[in-house]
């Protein structure tokens, strides 16, 4: 009977050494709402980079349609100024 | 013996069992050097973030004065064009609505049966008439009037091909051959008179102008001429001013005569 006392005492001691041995300190409340507000700032970064990514996108698109315009209004306007001369 | 193993197993398992939950409880629950490492790892992207962010909106921003510096030299190389015509803003409203009014009648034209057109070709040579003066306008330089001009002149051109296809004048235009006064009292009045050519003797003129090179004076015509009869629809411009021409001259020699 004693034998069995000491072997449960054993084990319940290396149990609650073990269970002391994990554990460790954690962050606290107000360290972990510092994480959130981390990982939102983050997430909200990330959109607005996307949309800035899609503005510029756009931009540049419409920078190579106007330059197409420029291009046919100078063509346009030389063809103009021969017609004119050809007229007189 | 056994209930020595019975208890010591028993115990072995709770112990294990406290120890699982234990850790399972660990691994929920974040420690401090996890939390330390996610916040270096979230301010690094951050940061990184911001700086992409600001270069981003940077270039944007230079994009957007790259845009209007273009728009502003589309706008100025457009005005400068339409400068070069010198033309007042209503002179280029009346020449637009001219072209326009040009335009929807070759389209009226062009949706004429070829019989329909040959009737009313001397309507095309006005079309192209009234396109030639507008041609003769420096606003016709500009491409946007330009354009338009170029592909009426090709739609005029289109009837004129259909007016001018072989089989189309030989299959309506009739002839008919002059009689004799004495027998079939023929002049050009009576034989534009008749039921069988325009059954209307006011479209004598049309007879007298489709058949120029063979009537002088359309007082005069000889028995057996064959004279064509183009097709019956109202006298054209030119047909008009010929009549008037020959009534005036008829005139004068009239008055001429009674002051001899």
């Amino acid at each position: 009977m004693k034998n069995i006392l000491k072997a449960g005492i054993a084990v319940v001691v290396l149990a609650s050494a073990m269970t002391v041995a994990g554990c460790s300190s954690s962050p606290s409340d107000g360290e972990l709402a510092q994480l959130e507000s981390l990982k939102s700032e983050v997430a909200s970064l990330e959109k607005a980079v996307d949309a800035k990514k899609a503005e510029k996108a756009d931009l540049e698109k419409q920078i190579a349609a106007k330059q197409a315009e420029l291009a046919q209004a100078q063509k346009d306007q030389d063809a103009t100024r021969e017609r004119l001369k050809s007229q007189q | 013996m056994n209930l020595k193993k019975v208890v010591v197993s028993g115990l072995f398992l709770a112990a294990m069992g406290v120890v699982a939950v234990q850790m399972a409880s660990a691994q929920e629950k974040m420690t401090k050097e996890e939390w330390q490492n996610q916040i270096t790892q979230y301010t690094a992207q951050r940061d990184s973030l911001k700086s992409v962010l600001a270069q981003l909106t940077k270039d944007v921003d230079s994009l957007k004065s790259v845009l209007a510096s273009l728009t502003d030299q589309v706008a100025k190389v457009k005005s400068e064009t339409e400068a070069m015509t010198g033309a007042s803003a209503e002179r280029h409203k009346a020449f637009d609505e001219a072209l326009k009014r040009l335009e929807d009648w070759a389209q009226q034209l062009s949706l004429l049966s070829d019989q329909d057109l040959y009737a009313r070709k001397s309507e095309v040579d006005s079309l192209q008439a009234q396109l030639d003066g507008l041609k003769q306008s420096k606003l016709a330089a500009l491409p946007e009037f330009y354009n338009r001009i170029q592909a009426l002149q090709q739609k005029i051109d289109q009837l004129k091909a259909t007016l001018a296809k072989p089989g189309l004048m030989a299959g309506m235009e009739k002839t008919y051959t002059v009689g004799t006064w004495a027998r079939n009292r023929d002049c050009l009045w009576n034989i534009s008179k008749k039921k069988t050519i325009y059954d209307n003797p006011f479209m004598w003129p049309k007879i007298w102008q489709g058949n120029r090179d063979q009537i002088k004076d359309p007082d005069i015509i000889h028995p057996g001429q064959k004279l064509k009869i183009p097709v019956a629809g109202p006298l054209t411009d030119n047909e008009k001013k010929a009549e008037h021409r020959y009534w005036r001259k008829k005139h004068a020699a009239q008055q001429q005569a009674s002051a001899q």
